[in-house]
């Protein structure tokens, strides 16, 4: 499973940078978009994703009870980043109209 | 619990200034100055605080560390916190006499006290996330205020300084979550607790690169600094010398704190890496300013050569090149927002951030020419001002540590970086105006006195600097002692 979701962590990465490093002014958002959810899903895999992983907080050499519980504390970070990633893009999708407008422009190597 | 304030009070002012949208200017006007002077306050009295008692370590929710989200003060986190707040204040009481780019606005008002509220977060943030949540705050503020008035230069440099720092941001988080799933903890304290307890078979390497990574494109050292320069000389001026001042500074202070944590006696790599970086920031940042002839990009190539003076302090990493590079902080931020300010006064009256087209202003304002003499020298670093002290016991550092091409270097860059000044100087105002523009019918525009007042206070502060020497290298000292002496760190906030 952690294979998996490393592959697909990888691949969302190679995406977004792709996406950034294009011309295009629409696939920024694109891109940022794919890293910020490459990004949730690595902090994701953080947590330990096979059914008798231990939770990460533990002190060092504790063990806690095998009830197939989920570390929740990388879900909470997840949380907080997705509202964070959502009020960027949110404003990246306005300066990204508002420059079009003024500038008349979709390509970004014509901005002067 | 006062080490929540600097985060609450810019908080409660963001809306209270927005509250008063509908009242009249004074009103407005006066929200915001008090706002910035009860920060200042506050910044002072932590400062206080911390220098008599110690750390101080607040839990938010009462939820004790590592779960909780923990607040911690310490003496280099109080210096930070005056420092900006105090920069802050003066760029405000600046901005309200600036007529251009319709700043006198409740949105702008607020906007300043997000940013505000987002620099303070992260200086007192004593968990790795809390801290990353503090820069977005920061971040989202700077955004806004960076396109301020959107006109077409200013929103290319948007999209890059944008870009640039949302990259850096996924880097930080990244590693972040690979530090996670090694260590089990964000809380700094609780993190430099098990590193220091499983040696080295918990290898970190990975995450502290990732996020070493996010926050040098932050701050805007080599070789992630194009963003800086391309994007710092566009918003309107007050908004330039703020973020040249402070922001590049939050970068710089993260760095510092987070290797302070993870260091590990014998570690190298880092040192040697930083040592590396420091040397190719300042030359690399100076030799591109020399070329400058429009005065905000010239400056802004500046931050970044003197970003490799601080840099330099975090790979020597001795209490002297510590203590160092954070008394160059704080002689660099004032001084650095005074040039700006100083540039936005000669353009007030000349007309134009262009140096070849500028001129005469010895003649015209003596009183100006004199302001800007004291800063630049004090940025050069001429004695007894206030960039001579820090570069002084930077070398002294290198010398002592042998490293001897990069004190060497620093050498270099604070000639060059003397050689820009003098060219400012030479052209905007030893040299009169040119024949070809008078002949367009040029005349001295006026400066508002409440500008040239600000630009007063940071000079003041600049020579104050050099008077209160012995006290603030003192204090310097001590922030960099917590620095190295991550013990008590730990038992601060952690009682082991």
């Amino acid at each position: 499973m952690e294979l998996i979701l490393a592959i697909v962590v990888a691949v969302l990465y190679t995406v977004g940078v792709y996406f950034l490093l294009r011309r295009s002014m629409v696939r920024i958002i694109f891109g940022v978009l794919f890293l910020g959810n490459a990004t949730n899903l690595l902090i994701f895999m953080s947590s330990g994703l096979t059914p008798d992983a231990q939770p990460s907080f533990l002190n060092i050499g504790a063990e806690a009870s095998k009830q197939g519980l989920a570390d929740p504390l990388p879900q909470a970070l997840i949380l907080t980043a997705i509202v964070i990633s959502f009020g960027i893009v949110a404003f990246l999708l306005t300066l990204l109209r508002k420059t079009h407008e003024v500038t008349g422009e979709n390509d970004l190597d014509q901005l002067k | 619990m006062i080490v929540f304030a600097p985060i609450i009070i810019p908080l409660l002012f963001i809306i209270l200034s927005l509250s008063v949208a509908k009242a009249s200017k004074k009103v407005q006007q006066t929200v915001f100055l008090s706002g910035n002077i009860i920060t200042i306050g506050v910044a002072i009295s932590i400062l206080t605080t911390v220098l008599k008692e110690g750390i101080i370590v607040a839990q938010a929710g009462a939820w004790e560390a590592p779960f909780g989200i923990t607040i911690v003060a310490d003496t280099f986190s109080a210096i930070m916190l005056t420092l900006t707040s105090i920069t802050v204040a003066v760029v405000s009481l600046y901005s309200l006499a600036w007529r251009e780019n319709n700043l006198n606005t409740p949105v702008f008002y607020a906007l300043i006290f997000g940013l505000q509220m987002g620099m303070n977060g992260a200086f007192v943030a004593g968990d790795l996330f809390n801290m990353y949540v503090w820069f977005e705050v920061m971040l989202l503020s700077s955004f806004v205020l960076i396109s301020y008035g959107s006109d077409k230069k200013q929103l290319k440099g948007t999209l890059k300084y944008v870009s640039m720092n949302l990259v850096s941001s996924f880097f930080f988080v990244a590693g972040i979550a690979l530090l996670y799933g090694k260590t089990g903890t964000l809380n700094m304290a609780d993190l430099a607790y098990r590193v220091r307890e499983m040696g080295p078979e918990l290898d970190i390497f990975a995450p502290s690169a990732l996020i070493l990574m996010g926050f040098a494109i932050k701050s805007a050292i080599f070789p992630f600094f194009f963003w800086l320069p391309d994007s710092y000389h566009t918003p309107p001026l007050p908004i330039s010398a703020l973020f040249s001042g402070t922001l590049t500074k939050v970068g710089v202070y993260s760095m510092i704190r987070f290797y302070a944590l993870i260091h590990v006696p014998g570690d190298s790599f880092f040192t040697q890496m930083f040592l590396f970086i420091a040397s190719t920031t300042m030359i690399s940042g100076v030799l591109m300013a020399t070329s400058q002839f429009e005065v905000r990009r010239l400056l802004s190539f500046h931050i970044v050569s003197q970003i490799g003076y601080m840099i330099l302090g975090l790979g020597l990493f001795t209490k002297l090149a510590l203590t160092g590079a954070i008394f160059y902080i704080i002689g660099h931020c004032i001084v650095k927002t005074n040039l700006f300010l100083l540039s936005g006064i000669a353009y007030k009256i000349t007309g134009t951030f262009d140096l070849k087209k500028s001129g005469g202003l010895m003649k015209h304002k003596p009183f100006i020419a004199v302001l800007f003499f004291i800063s630049a020298m004090a940025l050069v670093g001429i004695p007894p001002l206030s960039g001579f002290f820090g570069k002084f016991m930077l070398l002294k550092a290198g010398v002592e540590s042998q490293e001897f091409i990069h004190v060497a270097s620093a050498l270099f860059v604070s000639f060059l970086t003397l050689f820009s000044m003098v060219k400012i100087w030479n052209e905007s105002y030893a040299k009169p105006i040119p024949e070809e523009i008078i002949n367009q019918g040029f005349k001295f525009g006026k400066a508002p006195k409440q500008l040239i007042a600000s630009s007063v206070l940071l000079v003041l502060i600049t020579i104050s600097l050099t008077v209160g020497s012995k006290f603030i290298i003192d204090t310097c000292a001590t922030a960099a002692d917590q620095l190295l002496n991550v013990d008590a760190y730990i038992n601060a906030v952690l009682h082991i």
